[in-house]
């Protein structure tokens, strides 16, 4: 595989080139246009600080919720499920597609399962969840590693049919074990499948859990981010709710920083996924 | 060094076993450099597989070292054809000491001897490159490499020249034969081009018709250079033997 670039010539003449600014500074300074909106609409339109907050509050709201702990603890909390709930999703991504790598009733059972759990959205499963489990984490992490595990698998299982066959003709050659094959052949083959799964996954989890979480409500003391919303909202502490939303934005892109980082040390740099 | 006596090869289909050689019997010495030619379809690349380990016979038996159970491993070390045969995920130089570290070698001593047989191929300059930055050429250089540091009983090499242009082709031809020579390396190469079994082999093996035979096994040691009259006359000799009509080369 190899990176392809195609010249695109830079439109000449014009006075002020955007494009030639560096990309964090371009970003910068959207973000600040659009914080700039937001404060004039609340400045100008003066709304009922019982429905919206200005992004002074909220960030006031945003600065004592990580000081005073309240944002830190729930944020943990969510992120902890989600880790262990994706972490599961992926034990059991693992095994079936394994299973399914090993014979053709895997194979079969691994294709019925995804084409009838994956189409449902993560937070379906949950007054069910609730039901079996009670409104505690276990019902939680059932709908996470509900919501993380077809995806993965899905991907694995793609990754692991499309490895290149000369490869792997080249591991035996070479003298690899059985179990070496997998690990040091097949398993760095499967990775940009395994990289993409991860993320999908990611994605669903995180909407999958805060979804849950508004709905669970009353989990007291250990409630996680989308509690943290629904109590904030219940106490009409609309600062604090948008500073709720502002840590899971935040935490969305550092995530997305975070696997692009990943990407770029592994499978980009070994051109196994073309860069932009 | 290797004997084939009565090999048999095929495949299984849905229903059917297609063979794709009938009989093959010959022997490769240990040093000696034999080519095996044959048109698209003659199963000389299955040949090469059987060799390497990858298929059983479906009769007759193949020994190499006087060993009869061949699973594949590093004594036959391959250069296949395609590019994609380097590991992405390695460098350079990890894809050519990544095999000795696998057969047991120390750290330190599988990168030395890699750097050593990189620089055998002319790569130097390229040991932190990853494959994917690599031209065609310098991937099978790299591949060549991978294989020769192996030391094998025998080098098994299925067409590795046959996705390049036709000068890489060229330069890498001769610069293989220099290579093997100084090494010394026992060769079963197989390739549907006259020239380049004339200008690596010292014995070429004719394989004709689906499934296959060996028609003739010719010693091409003395033909010289590709504008000496033995050599033409050789090139002629084995177009008529792989039954090519026309003016059309093989080669190209």
């Amino acid at each position: 595989m190899s990176t392809t670039s195609i010249a695109v010539p830079r439109p000449r003449g014009s006075r002020f080139a955007w494009g030639r600014l560096p990309a964090p500074l371009r970003y910068g300074l959207i973000v600040a246009a659009l914080i700039g909106i937001w404060q004039a609409y609340w400045v100008i339109k003066d709304p009922s600080p019982l429905l919206f907050a200005g992004p002074r509050e909220v960030a006031e709201a945003f600065w004592d919720g990580w000081r005073e702990g309240n944002l830190a603890r729930t944020t943990w909390t969510t992120l902890k499920i989600l880790a262990i709930g994706i972490g599961i999703g992926a034990l059991v991504a693992l095994i079936l597609t394994a299973f399914a790598a090993l014979s053709q009733v895997g194979e079969d059972l691994l294709t019925i399962l995804v084409s009838i759990l994956n189409p449902l959205p993560g937070v379906a499963i949950l007054p069910l969840a609730m039901l079996w489990f009670g409104l505690n984490t276990n019902a939680l992490l059932f709908v996470i590693a509900n919501a993380a595990a077809w995806p993965i698998a899905i991907n694995l299982n793609t990754g692991f049919k499309t490895v290149n066959p000369t490869i792997v003709a080249v591991g035996r050659n070479i003298g690899l074990s059985s179990r070496r094959l997998i690990t040091d052949v097949l398993a760095p083959a499967a990775l940009p499948h395994a990289i993409s799964g991860l993320k999908t996954a990611w994605a669903f989890g995180w909407r999958t859990i805060i979804a849950a979480e508004l709905v669970f409500g009353v989990a007291g003391a250990d409630g996680g981010l989308g509690t943290h919303i629904n109590n904030a909202k219940l106490f009409l502490n609309i600062p604090q709710v948008f500073a709720g939303l502002v840590t899971i934005a935040l935490l969305g892109m550092a995530f997305e920083f975070v696997f692009g980082v990943l990407e770029r040390r592994t499978i980009v740099r070994w051109g196994m996924k073309t860069s932009r | 060094m290797l004997s084939m006596d009565g090999v048999r090869l095929g495949y299984w289909g849905r229903r059917h076993f297609h063979l794709a050689v009938e009989e093959a019997t010959f022997a490769v010495a240990a040093r000696e450099r034999v080519i095996v030619i044959g048109q698209s379809g003659s199963g000389k690349s299955t040949l090469l597989k059987a060799v390497a380990g990858f298929l059983p016979p479906a009769g007759g038996t193949i020994a190499v070292a006087g060993r009869r159970s061949l699973a594949p491993g590093p004594d036959r070390a391959v250069v296949f054809q395609e590019f994609d045969q380097l590991f992405p995920w390695r460098n350079v130089l990890e894809n050519v000491a990544y095999p000795l570290r696998v057969n047991g070698w120390r750290r330190k001593a599988a990168s030395a001897r890699a750097r050593e047989y990189i620089e055998l191929t002319g790569l130097s300059h390229a040991v932190d490159k990853y494959p994917h930055e690599l031209s065609g050429g310098m991937k099978q250089r790299v591949a060549i490499a991978r294989a020769l540091a192996l030391e094998p009983v025998i080098l098994l090499m299925d067409e590795p020249f046959g996705s390049l242009d036709a000068i890489t082709r060229a330069r890498l031809q001769r610069e293989l034969r220099a290579i093997l020579e100084r090494t010394e390396t026992t060769l079963f190469f197989v390739t549907h081009s006259i020239d380049e079994a004339l200008i690596l082999g010292e014995r070429v093996v004719v394989l004709h018709g689906v499934p296959s035979t060996v028609r003739e096994i010719v010693d091409v040691r003395e033909v010289g250079e590709p504008d000496s009259p033995r050599y033409a006359e050789m090139r002629i000799h084995l177009r008529e033997l792989l039954a090519i009509e026309g003016d059309d080369d093989v080669d190209h």
